[in-house]
């Protein structure tokens, strides 16, 4: 399952310097339980430009965390070549740990700080560093100045971890599934955080299996299925390109004519289920054309519709186009 | 080094708010000397000579006991919560900085040598109330503990940082010092074990450090008659630093080999 990926290409030095993370051919392999090794990353090339926020999707195992991982320095790569802000985390990791910001998908902080604290001791490690208080104030945490981590909910406990890798007042920020198991709210608050941060000229670069989340804080989005890349652009781009085109459905008596229907503007296709009152669906170039023509032709014949919406391609789409299978299975 | 003063901070506060181990820390000892006081007024009461060449067996424990309490602190204690820092992936995130592995042990063996420090003070302080003689200064029985305390600590982060969990760790903490304890002349005069082995546990750094603190206790000497024994415990420091600092791999390794097993799982 390998589509190519197109992209308008760059001369390489060029996207280098521009950019603030390039990584080409990146490859991890891992002891296979039953011997042998497997390729958890399987040369994944990506573009990060400065100042967007960037989103990793794919389902559970694809290889997004180790991917990151490798970004950050945090895990070795067996192959292929990193810059992150035109440095290679092999070379100088600690250069480039001093200008990003990372949150782990599941860190958990000294059990006996405080807040404050943490931050402060965070703080400590960089030569540039922002104060404890206006780091807890800008995600409102800061009446739990006081507080241990544990005290805190699922949603305060991700916006901290959000905080914290701010400490260092970073250029490039990582986000590791910033909002699994956090509830519409609390996801909500840290959508919010995230997007603040773009608005800061931070670049983000951030891993979800969250469509919705993807498309509502992504500039563009790469997804990543087996350890490879499979498309890459932005959400529009990749909803027209590689989606299934817009859908209008309706329900209505059975028995109408499949070839009046398909016949009319911006209809490409017609297809019916059920028994009685059926379902009709149109594949339509364009809903603005369909729908209108469709109400003057229901009212020339008397048809009544009822139930009439129209669906346009979503990344889960995209997804289901590009690997054959579903991001949730 | 920027990093040390706040790691020393940090780890400062953790300990001291960790209450249940800290009081742990200080009753563990208490105990011991309470039996062992119990077993000696015992036997002289019944009679029994409980001095052997003058030396009255209650103050020869005592540096045993201290040793002991400062090997429990170092090491187990130690080994543990390193280890539950790498389960609970705070180790994973200080990863994420640029904090050196040297600075972070740095900064945490200074703060633990603050509390052994204060563990040391309670146990001479509880052991002179029930009658021991301390002819030289207590004070350097207290830096003789703290140079020995450098050596354990740093031996504790290197098990904790080669233990899978903390159970792991505690395991290995107990392989590694109980028969070092019952060896290093801890209990009973290093003198009545086979030659090569009395070879053997000079060379480590317990019994040159009872030695160095039972000629303080009891014969009053002053540091130029120990020179030898603080150099040979003085010279493990270095030694096990560097063994922890070696040991303390990247703790992504052993993450993402748990990764993989769930990723495994899912699919």
């Amino acid at each position: 399952m390998t589509q190519t990926v197109t992209e308008t290409p760059m001369p390489p030095e060029e996207r280098r310097t521009q950019a603030a993370v390039v990584v080409e051919g990146l490859v991890k392999h891992y002891p296979h339980p039953d011997g042998g090794t497997f390729a958890a990353v399987d040369g994944v090339d990506l573009t990060v430009r400065r100042g967007e926020v960037f989103g990793i999707l794919g389902p559970n195992g694809a290889g997004k965390t180790t991917t990151l991982e490798m970004i950050e320095g945090l895990t070795r790569r067996d192959g292929g070549r990193i810059s992150v802000l035109g440095m290679d985390p092999a070379d100088d990791p600690l250069a480039v740990k001093r200008r990003i910001g990372v949150q782990l998908q599941s860190s958990a902080y000294f059990e006996f700080l405080r807040l404050g604290e943490i931050l402060d001791l965070f703080g400590g490690f960089y030569p540039k560093r922002l104060a404890a208080d206006d780091l807890l104030a800008r995600v409102g945490l800061t009446g739990k100045r006081n507080a241990l981590v544990g005290e805190l909910s699922g949603g305060q406990a991700q916006r901290f971890s959000i905080v914290a890798a701010l400490v260092n007042d970073p250029d490039v920020v990582f986000l590791d599934e910033p909002t699994t198991g956090l509830d519409p709210q609390a996801r909500r608050n840290v959508w919010d955080v995230i997007s603040s941060l773009a608005n800061e000229g931070r670049t983000v670069i951030l891993t979800t299996h969250s469509m919705e989340e993807a498309e509502a804080l992504s500039d563009r989005i790469a997804i990543i299925d087996h350890g490879r890349v499979v498309a890459v652009d932005t959400p529009l781009a990749l909803m027209e390109r590689h989606g299934v085109g817009t859908r209008v459905a309706f329900a209505a008596a059975g028995g109408l004519d499949l070839d009046v229907l398909g016949g009319l503007a911006a209809v490409d296709d017609v297809r019916a289920t059920g028994n009685g009152t059926t379902r009709y669906v149109l594949a339509v170039s364009s809903p603005d054309v369909v729908v209108p023509a469709l109400y003057r032709w229901a009212v020339e014949r008397g048809v009544d519709l009822a139930d009439v919406t129209i669906r346009r391609s979503t990344l889960e789409d995209v997804f289901l186009n590009l690997t054959g299978s579903r991001l949730r299975d | 080094m920027r990093s040390i003063l706040p790691m020393f901070r940090a780890s400062m506060r953790s300990i001291v708010r960790d209450r249940q181990t800290l009081i742990g820390a200080t009753v563990f000892p208490t105990i011991f000397l309470l039996a062992f006081a119990a077993f000696d007024i015992g036997l002289t009461g019944a009679g029994l000579d409980t001095t052997g060449g003058g030396i009255d067996y209650f103050d020869f424990v005592l540096p045993g006991i201290l040793g002991m309490a400062t090997l429990q602190f170092a090491i187990f204690w130690t080994s543990g919560s390193y280890a539950r820092m790498g389960e609970t992936k705070v180790l994973r995130r200080l990863e994420a900085t640029p904090v050196p592995k040297g600075a972070f042990l740095v900064g945490q063996v200074l703060a633990r040598l603050v509390l052994v420090a204060v563990q040391a003070a309670v146990v001479l302080g509880v052991g002179v109330v029930m009658g021991a003689d301390i002819a030289g200064n207590l004070l350097w029985m207290i830096v003789l503990t703290l140079l020995g305390a450098a050596t354990f600590l740093s031996l504790g982060f290197a098990i904790g940082a080669r233990a899978a969990n903390v159970d792991a760790a505690g395991m290995m903490s107990g392989i590694a010092v109980m028969p070092i304890v019952f060896l290093s002349g801890a209990w009973f005069p290093i003198e009545g074990l086979p030659g090569w082995l009395e070879t053997v546990m000079n060379w480590l750094p317990l019994a040159p450090l009872l030695e160095a603190m039972r000629s303080v206790m009891i014969e009053g000497a002053g540091i130029g008659a120990i020179g030898g024994e603080i150099a040979q415990v003085v010279a493990w420091i270095p030694v096990m630093f560097g063994v922890a600092v070696l040991a303390m791999r990247p703790a992504s390794s052993r993450a993402s080999r748990r990764r993989l097993r769930t990723a495994e799982a899912v699919a």
